[in-house]
């Protein structure tokens, strides 16, 4: 039997971008069948990844040429919302996984109970950001994190990032925003409108983990955790039939 | 004649139609960086439009839109049946 009310964390730790979306998905599959706990995961992208929205078209959204010859990985994600650069350095991603009636039906509510839990943590760093719905967090009035949520088998996955040290040339480079949709003076905007940790201070990125560990757990019951063998092996098999092949990215 | 169409929608987030015609629908793909819960409705709502006349006012497309996911307790999530229904006459319109 499984300790439903008590909370596992798995440390931070980098994986492919395959292997990221593949663990998502292992673990919602394995709350959603009862045999794990509401999970929160704090991960990074080795090597550096591109990821898509579910809805997006991928050659409209990334230059596809480009990632392959610099060694960036490109997925597809199981939620909606936009591309996302993910710079290995330059980010922590989280995932929370826990059934849906944890959280208030209203989706927008649900964005603002786990966005709450990284304001929370970016507040123990001194940094105050504010929910921006949709599905963003701004300090400053910039865009430090984004966040996407779907909802299967009675569990939500929410998963986002929080901006540290983003390479913004590689991203404006590689993701098609940057180049056919707007013009130089819109580049320059849709810089102005992002923010990183490291604009406002001076911290480490074991700070900013153990300051969003802090803000995700401090209201809950939880214990450090690591993936179940079922769930890496599931994760594999993920990896292999879905979130690795050209077929599942390549889809739109 | 295929036919593509993009919006920022006002408080909402970007769509990108694809949209090939005859006399009819033949292909629609909808693409964008909005949710929909569940996420394979999408593709559902696409089906439903095929084989409509090229002349379709958005009303009749807004309802077999809400039909479908009233019938299937779809939440979209950044986009409005009312705002793909507008997009999808106007990228037919080009014809």
């Amino acid at each position: 039997m499984i300790d439903a009310a008590t909370w596992r964390s798995i440390p931070l730790a980098a994986n492919s971008a395959a292997m990221n979306m593949a663990i998502d998905e292992a673990i919602s599959e394995a709350v959603a069948a009862g045999s794990s706990p509401p999970t929160i995961r704090f991960y990074q992208w080795e090597p550096g990844a591109v990821s898509i929205g579910y809805f997006q078209g991928l050659h409209q959204e990334v230059d596809v040429a480009l990632c392959r010859q610099k060694g960036i990985d490109i997925v597809r994600r199981r939620t909606g919302g936009g591309a996302v650069y993910h710079d290995t350095k330059g980010e922590i991603t989280y995932s929370v996984i826990a059934p849906e009636a944890m959280f208030p039906k209203d989706i927008i509510a649900s964005y603002h109970v786990i966005c709450g839990w990284i304001i929370r943590g970016l507040k123990h760093l001194g940094i105050e950001g504010s929910f921006h719905p949709i599905n963003d967090i701004l300090v400053g009035g910039k865009k430090i994190s984004g966040n996407a949520q779907t909802r299967r088998g009675g569990v939500l996955l929410q998963h986002g990032t929080i901006l540290y040290d983003l390479d913004l040339d590689t991203m404006f480079s590689v993701l098609r925003v940057g180049k056919e949709k707007l013009s130089d003076k819109q580049i320059q905007d849709a810089r102005q409108r992002v923010t990183r940790l490291l604009d406002h201070g001076s911290f480490t990125k074991e700070e900013l983990y153990q300051a969003l560990l802090q803000g995700f757990t401090e209201d809950k019951l939880w214990q450090q955790g690591t993936l179940t063998e079922g769930e890496q092996r599931r994760a594999a098999v993920l990896v292999e039939e879905k979130y690795g092949r050209k077929e599942w990215t390549g889809r739109r | 004649m295929q036919h593509s169409l993009t919006r920022k929608l006002p408080n909402g987030k970007l769509v990108r139609l694809f949209v090939e015609v005859q006399d009819t629908i033949t292909s629609l793909t909808i693409t964008g960086d909005f949710f929909a819960h569940p996420e394979e409705s999408i593709e559902q709502m696409e089906k439903v439009l095929l084989g409509l006349p090229k002349t379709v006012p958005a009303s009749d497309i807004q309802q077999k839109l809400d039909a479908y996911a009233a019938e299937n307790k779809v939440i979209l999530v950044g986009l409005t049946t009312e705002a793909l229904a507008g997009m999808i006459v106007e990228a037919l319109g080009h014809d």
